[in-house]
């Protein structure tokens, strides 16, 4: 039997304040690069929620009055989907990448620290050159997120702010490409003694899969915005067709990384909602293999599907395209099916954690339902481009992604403080942003049933849409309501009750070590005979003690 | 197994509340063309799978967690199942059949919808610019251009069509992509840049139907809004016969000078007034002031631009200041307009007198 070392308690002296800013400055701590990633993440998502607010107080009203410049409004939005995207979703999923995985394998750290920590402060490089073009004549970049061509020629998008957004994200490129390579070589070669791959957990399966996707698709994005700025500075002639440039060529390359960045930040929210549930209904998730061949054919089907996000250019082969992007329900039916077999016959319990990745079920699949729409062609000609492909993008990526965001602080806090969470305040927490969600995002599909298009400043000629665009700003100032029980939560829980190594009883290695983990990660390891070894020590354990027990009596 | 209880049951009434609004969207927009009534069948078509299977998971999602949520004090472990092969053949292969029956209902519907046919009662060349449309409808049998387009950049263009007929709508830009949409067609397509696109519409019932851009362009994009309007084959006729360009209206009783400035609004594609008054007879001068925000320049032409007779030498693209351009000796009662060639909607007239 193995048995855990009683470690002295960690609680070394409090270091002196700045000795800890130096400390995490020049850190290549996995743990604390992934605690860095987490707060510059979150600092993002609350960016880009104000810029979300902004967004929908223009438009509670047809007029748009509260911005009177119509590329201030377009600014917004196309920052907004930037910090969110860029340096919110990936990031944050980037950062408990580097915390758990390490410990899930029973791995010291990353593979490769100085490049890790490299990694991590790209992005902080990245976000102060992206959005340093508010303070450049003209503003930040205001083509989208999508930045098509040749609207973002330069002779259509004169200033600064577009090379900027170039440039940013040309920096956060490099710090995902790194951060993909050092996650791939940590988990193929950094693995503990029995921790084969078919008994690693499903997040560090995911996280796989996901570097994987990042380090195949990354490099076509990275080329488009290398000809996009040559294009705008030097003269280029790639997408412009003024200057015998091809405009469709941008929107290929750039879907065919933007595409599977879609599953970049949903994988890793797959993986956090399969650990999760198993641990909440007390069992192991159902069909281990057929869900990590699932996420496999996801990551694969991923890159033969970008066109649909072209269908209405009429320049692309609609029924490959269709087909290819109705086969990826497939094996996100065979998810769900898991998920739901895992829940079936358990013993269920709803602390936070649980309660939001519930909430993923749910939201996440009214986002899978109503992406079947516009995977039709002829729907998707009625559909493209308006709020319904909004209303799409937020159910998949905050019914799914934040939802598994905040389950994922919920289950790993304790892991990371050593201290509990309050769980009624996340009960809170959840309640209030399952209520904002839905009314900010579910009447958007309303409102591009009747037509209103994405990204307009303004609906002057249609007044009738006023009334679910206000029940959509109500939703969406209650979804900022919902974030200060969060962060009240997260701060005040820094003296919460000590969690011990496994607070929620649960199965992987991360579980094993104390809270929060040693400089080295592990003191001990376990033998590693399943997918669970936590649990199968415990098991064994408790059957020890209760052979003991009879023993003695 | 325990029965399904009173509060499992007002639960899974919730969730058939919760879906209701789902339903409601299918009156959402009843479509006017008979492209568009495929599209509609198809929607209602996946629209019903969605909710069947919506409801279906929700429940099943709801129903784990009423039925199997832990019970006080009990601490024992349920049954470690790790997967069932039967189930997960059947439930990868039931997500297979269906997404393969809507793909071909799909494919079905696109080659309805995009069959190229030559038989057209009309075919009308949509074209986009920052901020407006133009559509070209080619010359009537007075000779006429029917060039259709907002009149001083104020009211949003009006596409006529007859009723009844196949008409096939050419699309092109010459500047940033756009994107034709009608809701009520359930129908959009991209004005690509350097390509030729375009697509056929049969418009079922009179009436007029909003329609606006729905690729970002730009600044004014939610301005760029047109119109759609079915008309019977007579009134169409009628319109397309005595059909008359708009001209900006410039008050000839203005003060001709020989050096006159036109002033291009801060951040717009729009004259702050589209005239200039000029002496005939002589050299004379013309400036536009830009007032920032947006390239223009200032070109004179005699007729509309699309004839290309052009007066003078053009301007150059400025992105603010002025920028004065030299004119030969102007004629009287001649037709001359100015343009900037960068919005070639920013027409404005030139009212020459002795």
């Amino acid at each position: 039997m193995t048995t855990v070392a009683s470690r002295p308690s960690h609680a070394t002296p409090a270091p002196k304040k700045r000795s800890k800013i130096v400390d995490y400055l020049t850190t290549t701590d996995h743990k604390k690069i992934g605690v860095m990633y987490l707060y510059f993440s979150f600092f993002a998502f609350l960016v880009g929620g104000m810029l979300a607010l902004g967004v929908r107080a223009q438009l509670a009203t047809p007029g748009g009055t509260m911005i009177e410049d119509p590329d201030t409004y377009n600014a917004l939005f196309t920052m907004h989907a930037s910090a969110m995207l860029f340096f919110f979703i990936i990031p944050i999923w980037a950062g408990w990448g580097n915390y758990i995985v390490p410990l899930q394998i029973g791995a010291l750290d990353m593979a490769y620290p100085r490049i890790n920590a490299l990694s991590f402060w790209l992005l902080p490089a990245g976000f102060v050159t992206m959005f340093s073009g508010y303070l450049m004549k003209g503003g930040p970049a205001q083509a989208g997120w999508t930045e098509y061509p040749p609207l973002t020629a330069a002779r259509f998008m004169p200033g600064y702010g577009t090379d900027l957004w170039i440039v940013g994200l040309l920096l956060v490129g490099i710090s995902s490409t790194l951060g993909a390579i050092n996650f791939m070589v940590t988990i193929f070669k950094m693995r503990a003694p029995g921790m084969t791959m078919f008994r690693m957990p499903v997040f560090t399966w995911n996280i796989l899969v996901t570097s994987i996707l990042t380090l195949l698709a990354l490099p076509v994005l990275t080329s488009a915005l290398i000809m996009l700025f040559i294009d705008r500075n030097y003269g280029g002639s790639f997408f412009d067709p003024g200057v015998g440039g091809n405009a469709i060529l941008w929107q290929n390359l750039f879907w065919f990384y933007s595409h599977p960045a879609v599953y970049i930040m949903i994988l890793p929210a797959f993986g956090l909602i399969s650990e999760v549930i198993p641990v909440f209904s007390r069992k192991p998730l159902f069909g281990y293999k057929a869900f990590v061949f699932a996420t496999i054919a996801i990551g694969g089907l991923g890159f033969s599907v970008w066109a649909h996000h072209m269908f209405a250019t009429g320049q692309v082969l609609l029924p490959f395209f269709a087909l290819m992007t109705a086969f990826i329900a497939v094996p996100t039916g065979v998810k769900f099916f898991n998920w739901i077999a895992t829940l079936w016959q358990g013993k269920i319990t709803f602390e936070s954690p649980m309660l939001f990745a519930i909430g993923f079920l749910t939201m996440f699949l009214i986002g899978g339902l109503n992406g079947m729409f516009t995977a039709s062609p002829p729907v998707d000609y009625a559909l493209h481009d308006t709020y319904w492909v909004v209303a799409h993008i937020h159910d998949v990526l905050f019914g799914g992604s934040v939802f598994a965001v905040f389950s994922s602080f919920y289950f790993w806090y304790p892991k990371v403080t050593g201290r509990m969470m309050d769980d009624k305040l996340g009960k809170v927490h959840f309640w209030i942003t399952f209520v904002g969600f839905n009314l900010a995002f579910f009447p958007m599909h309303m409102l591009g049933l009747e037509g209103m298009p994405r990204r307009i400043a303004s609906y002057s000629a249609n007044p009738q849409w006023a009334f679910l665009n206000k029940i959509s700003t109500l939703g969406a100032f209650i979804i900022g309501v919902s974030i200060f029980p969060f962060v009240y939560n997260l701060w005040k829980s820094r003296k919460g009750p000590i969690a011990g190594n496994d607070p929620w009883k649960a199965n992987s290695l991360e579980w094993w070590t104390s809270s929060p983990p040693p400089v080295h990660n592990f003191d001990s390891l376990p033998q590693i005979r399943s997918e669970r070894p936590v649990l199968d020590e415990r098991l064994q354990r408790e059957a020890e003690a209760a052979l003991a027990k009879g023993a003695s009596a | 197994m325990r029965p399904v209880g009173p509060r499992l049951r007002s639960r899974l009434r919730l969730a058939a509340v919760a879906v209701l609004p789902l339903l409601l969207t299918a009156c959402a927009q009843q479509p006017q063309t008979e492209q568009g009534k495929k599209v509609y069948t198809l929607y209602n078509i996946t629209l019903a799978i969605a909710v069947l299977i919506g409801v279906g998971v929700i429940s099943m999602i709801l129903l784990s967690c009423v039925r199997y949520r832990k019970q006080p004090g009990d601490e024992s472990m349920p049954p470690q199942t790790h997967g069932n092969t039967v189930f997960e053949v059947v439930w990868t292969a039931i997500p297979t059949v269906i997404v393969l029956a809507l793909f071909g209902m799909s494919f079905v519907t696109i080659r309805a919808i995009d069959k190229p046919s030559g038989n057209h009662a009309a075919i009308i060349e949509v074209r986009g610019y920052q901020w407006s449309w133009t559509f070209d409808y080619g010359t009537n049998a007075a000779g006429t251009r029917v060039l259709v387009k907002t009149e001083s950049n104020r009211t949003p263009p009006q596409m006529i069509v007859p009723v009844g007929e196949k008409v096939h709508i050419e699309q092109r830009s010459d500047n940033v992509m756009h994107s034709f949409f009608v809701p009520a067609f359930l129908f959009k397509r991209d004005l690509i840049p350097g390509k030729a696109n375009g697509f056929d519409i049969t418009v079922t019932s009179p009436g007029v139907y909003h329609g606006q851009c729905a690729e970002l362009c730009g600044t004014d994009h939610a301005q760029m809004t047109f119109s759609v309007k079915g008309v019977s084959r007579a009134e169409f006729d009628k319109w397309f016969n005595e059909f008359r360009p708009p001209l900006p209206k410039c008050e000839d009783t203005a003060k001709a000078a020989t050096e006159y400035t036109v002033t291009a609004l801060q951040g717009r594609a729009e004259w702050e007034t589209p005239c200039a008054y000029l002496k005939a007879g002589g050299p004379v001068s013309l400036t536009m002031h830009n007032q920032g925000g947006l390239p223009h320049n200032i070109a004179v032409f005699e007729g509309p631009m699309t004839e290309n007779k052009p007066v003078g030498k053009p301007g150059k693209i400025i992105n603010s200041g002025s920028d004065t351009v030299a004119l030969p000796a102007l004629e009287a009662g001649k037709d001359y307009r100015f343009y900037c060639q960068v919005h070639p909607l920013m027409e404005g007239l030139v009212k020459v007198s002795p």
